[in-house]
């Protein structure tokens, strides 16, 4: 299907979620009169299932939309430094998601790293690791982002605060809705989009470190060729 | 003699208007246009305090609707677009046009849209 129909369908579907994403905070807030709080318990189920709803189109919508960039635009390399590239991605997201100014990002690491990437994939991939990690994560819990360059790989690392996946489960994770792999708060599509992007970074690897007491750390790493 | 601050919403999802209109109905003296064209002609008659622009809109799209606003009408007034175009570069173009925020849409709920907005503009009023 074209993708400017597919895109225009999304929109559509999209835009009354917002108006009953709007009428349920209102029914929770006792706009229309007091309701018991019975109801109140049935608004919040259906707050977080549209919230959802609306996070998966926006994920379906963003990887059509990478998957329909030209071929030279996702090859296209230039020279990123990842402090500076991670710190503008974590502010841009700030305006793009409310669950963005609900939690707090740290940003540390090595601040000299350079490496020469496609830059709109790269972009793609930590855009969707900092949004699943803020979504699966508690209002006002911290993020912690990581940039280190180890031997010839510089990696970043984003931890984030939700409760640990079994091991057992992490390799589930990567797959579009799985049940396995299902944390509260994700659309199910952020992690897959990355996978996908990250085909487009030449020897890039994706992955989950398992080893944390608490929180999840996923990583991608990329050869470094300063 | 009517002292709330001006509001008028240009967005022509009527249903969403209808959720704007009772989230800020207490704080503020409302107005609404359902089409970018309509939205020109009431700023320019009511001359708002606040302006929510949408963007994708019949008539004169929000983008269209804000630089003759800043050209022609109200250089200060507050405007605050709430969009579903999400893209950066959507976000951009209407930034650089003069807005003082860009909201995506479905991400933001209106209740949220009312606090961004009553934060924004008791800053904007303060400096």
């Amino acid at each position: 299907m074209d993708p400017k129909i597919l895109s225009k369908i999304m929109h559509e579907i999209r835009a009354p979620l917002t108006a009953i994403r709007g009428y349920i905070s209102l029914l929770s807030e006792g706009s229309f009169g007091k309701i018991p709080e019975e109801s109140k318990e049935v608004l919040e189920k259906l707050h977080v299932d549209v919230i959802k709803t609306i996070y998966r189109i926006n994920d379906f919508s963003a990887l059509l939309k990478c998957e329909n960039e030209h071929e030279e635009e996702l090859q296209k390399n230039e020279s990123v430094n990842l402090m500076q590239f991670m710190n503008l991605i974590v502010d841009s997201y700030k305006t793009e998601e409310e669950k963005a100014v609900e939690v707090e990002y740290e940003i540390s690491g090595d601040e000299s790293i350079q490496v020469k990437v496609p830059v709109l994939p790269l972009k793609f991939v930590l855009s969707f690791l900092l949004k699943h990690a803020t979504r699966v994560s508690k209002k006002g819990s911290r993020i912690n982002i990581q940039i280190l360059k180890k031997d010839n790989l510089c990696q970043i690392l984003i931890k984030d605060a939700a409760p640990k996946i079994g091991n057992e489960n992490i390799k589930f994770l990567f797959e579009p809705f799985s049940e396995k792999g299902d944390v509260e708060g994700s659309s199910g599509l952020e992690l897959f989009n990355c996978q996908k992007a990250t085909n487009y970074l030449p020897d890039a690897k994706i992955g989950v470190l398992p080893d944390y007491d608490h929180g999840n750390t996923y990583y991608i790493s990329l050869p470094f060729n300063n | 003699m009517n002292t709330l601050t001006k509001l008028l919403i240009v967005e022509d999802d009527r249903e969403l208007v209808e959720v704007y209109r009772k989230v800020f109905q207490n704080d503020y003296d409302i107005y609404v246009s359902y089409d970018g064209e309509e939205g020109l002609i009431k700023a320019a008659n009511v001359l708002p305090n606040i302006i929510i622009l949408d963007i994708d809109m019949p008539k004169l799209n929000g983008f269209e609707v804000l630089k003759a606003i800043r050209a022609n009408i109200d250089p200060d007034a507050l405007v605050v677009i709430v969009s579903n175009l999400g893209e950066e570069e959507n976000i951009k173009k209407g930034m650089k046009l003069g807005a003082d925020d860009y909201l995506v849409k479905a991400n933001y709920d209106p209740i949220g849209v009312f606090k961004r907005i009553k934060q924004i503009y008791s800053g904007k009023k303060s400096s």
